[in-house]
């Protein structure tokens, strides 16, 4: 499997030259959710995610290959149970970025279905995020995840998995509309106690209201615990 | 501003601060097993039985003990053929739509299950044999079903009790007698959620 991750790497990175013409960032996004089970079935889960670029391409630029650390972000979503598979929430988010806070609501609805050999899940969201010197945006959001274990049906202790990712976000501001799709691949593993370790790589394109559409090659570390 | 070694710093005592709350786990595995691994006793049995259809093994750990089941789908049905360790074989299970069970049975089943919960709805039905392997062989090869076959039926239900919401497995004899109703542990899915 190490050798998927390591031709994937070439693949993506080697990718990169390809789109000289193209405006690109390429780089790492490490994030840690940690999840407390509350009374009355809710939830809260706590994420730390943060990018750090390794290459990148302005327009009308040559590409430049060095570390640079763009952002932290710190979400809180409260979660309830609505049903057997779904749930409803809401939370915040705030983001340190050249210096400056963001904030940003966030209000979601999730659906996941466990099939006989996969796991389908449908999250929808909507939030609005607030920047000092930027008129309010607003964006709704979905995306279907696909699971599968690599080994047997379920996913049990120490076994690994393959998650596929597809997300579309609709973004809306006084000033512009833009549309983000973003696909990412992750393998990941099971440990006990519900302790979930993923890496993978996600592609994201977005600024189809520019001539050229911008993209971003994500090497992509997860940390899933729950409490 | 914000000085970046503390944000690391916080976000390492963030991490190691979490760890030590964890508790233990019962364990519970379940993997799946290529041909050349399975009991030979259970390879001949399905081999025999189900000439043409594909076969997927798999093995399941747990604290009383391994079994090997084969699961595959012939002739419309989809089975789900139980053996021990060794190969013997201990029930084989064919899914079924709810409404195809026998409707004194559901009337009986439906009676008790709305005593024991609020709502429910039956979300999975198998029809569940056991008996011999030669018995089992006939029960499946002809639908003369010889008379020493035990039939019983297991149900995944999705249902609530004080209102609590939940999925649970019920085995029940042929006449809708409850023999057993297990609660089942829905899976940590928080990586598809956030």
């Amino acid at each position: 499997m190490d050798k998927v991750f390591i031709i994937a790497s070439v693949l993506i990175f080697g990718a990169l030259p390809a789109f000289s013409q193209e405006r690109y960032v390429a780089g790492t996004l490490p994030q840690v959710n940690v999840n407390f089970s509350l009374p009355k079935k809710f939830k809260l889960n706590t994420k730390l995610e943060s990018r750090q670029l390794f290459a990148e391409r302005e327009l009308n630029e040559s590409g430049k290959n060095r570390f640079r650390y763009e952002r932290t972000d710190l979400a809180l979503v409260l979660t309830k149970k609505a049903s057997l598979n779904s749930t409803l929430g809401g939370g915040y988010l705030i983001r340190l970025e050249d210096h400056q806070f963001v904030h940003r609501f966030i209000q979601q609805a999730n659906l996941v279905n466990d099939l006989a050999l996969i796991t389908v899940a449908h999250r929808f969201v909507v939030d609005e995020t607030f920047r000092q010197t930027e008129p309010l945006e607003v964006r709704a959001r979905y995306r279907l995840s696909l699971e599968k274990a690599l080994n047997g049906r379920e996913i049990d202790a120490h076994e690994m998995y393959v998650k596929v990712n597809n997300e579309y976000l609709g973004i809306w501001s006084s000033n512009r509309t833009d549309l983000e799709i973003r696909g990412s691949l992750a393998l990941g593993y099971n440990a006990i106690n519900d302790t979930k370790i993923e890496l993978g790589f996600e592609y994201r394109v977005n600024e189809f209201d520019q001539p050229r559409q911008a993209h971003q090659y994500w090497a992509t570390v997860s940390w899933f615990i729950t409490i | 501003m914000v000085n970046m070694s503390s944000l690391v710093a916080f976000a390492l005592a963030f991490m190691l601060l979490t760890l030590p709350c964890q508790g233990q786990k019962k364990y519970e595995r379940e993997y799946r097993i290529k041909p050349g691994a399975v009991p030979p006793k259970s390879a001949r049995f399905i081999n025999d039985v189900f000439k043409k259809a594909t076969i997927h093994w798999y093995g399941e750990e747990s604290l009383t003990g391994t079994t090997i089941e084969a699961k595959l789908k012939t002739g419309g049905k989809r089975y789900s053929v139980e053996f021990d360790s060794s190969g013997t074989i201990q029930d084989v299970e064919i899914q079924r739509s709810y409404s195809q069970i026998p409707a004194q049975t559901r009337k009986v089943l439906t009676a008790q299950l709305s005593q024991k919960f609020d709502t429910f709805t039956v979300v999975k039905t198998q029809l569940q044999w056991t008996a011999s392997q030669a018995d089992l062989k006939t029960a499946i090869l002809t639908d003369n079903l010889p008379a020493s076959v035990q039939i019983r039926y297991e149900l995944i239900l999705k249902a609530q009790k004080n209102r609590s919401a939940s999925y649970y497995e019920v085995l029940c004899e042929q006449t809708g007698a409850i023999v057993s109703i297990h609660q089942l542990v829905q899976r940590n899915v928080n990586n598809l959620i956030y």
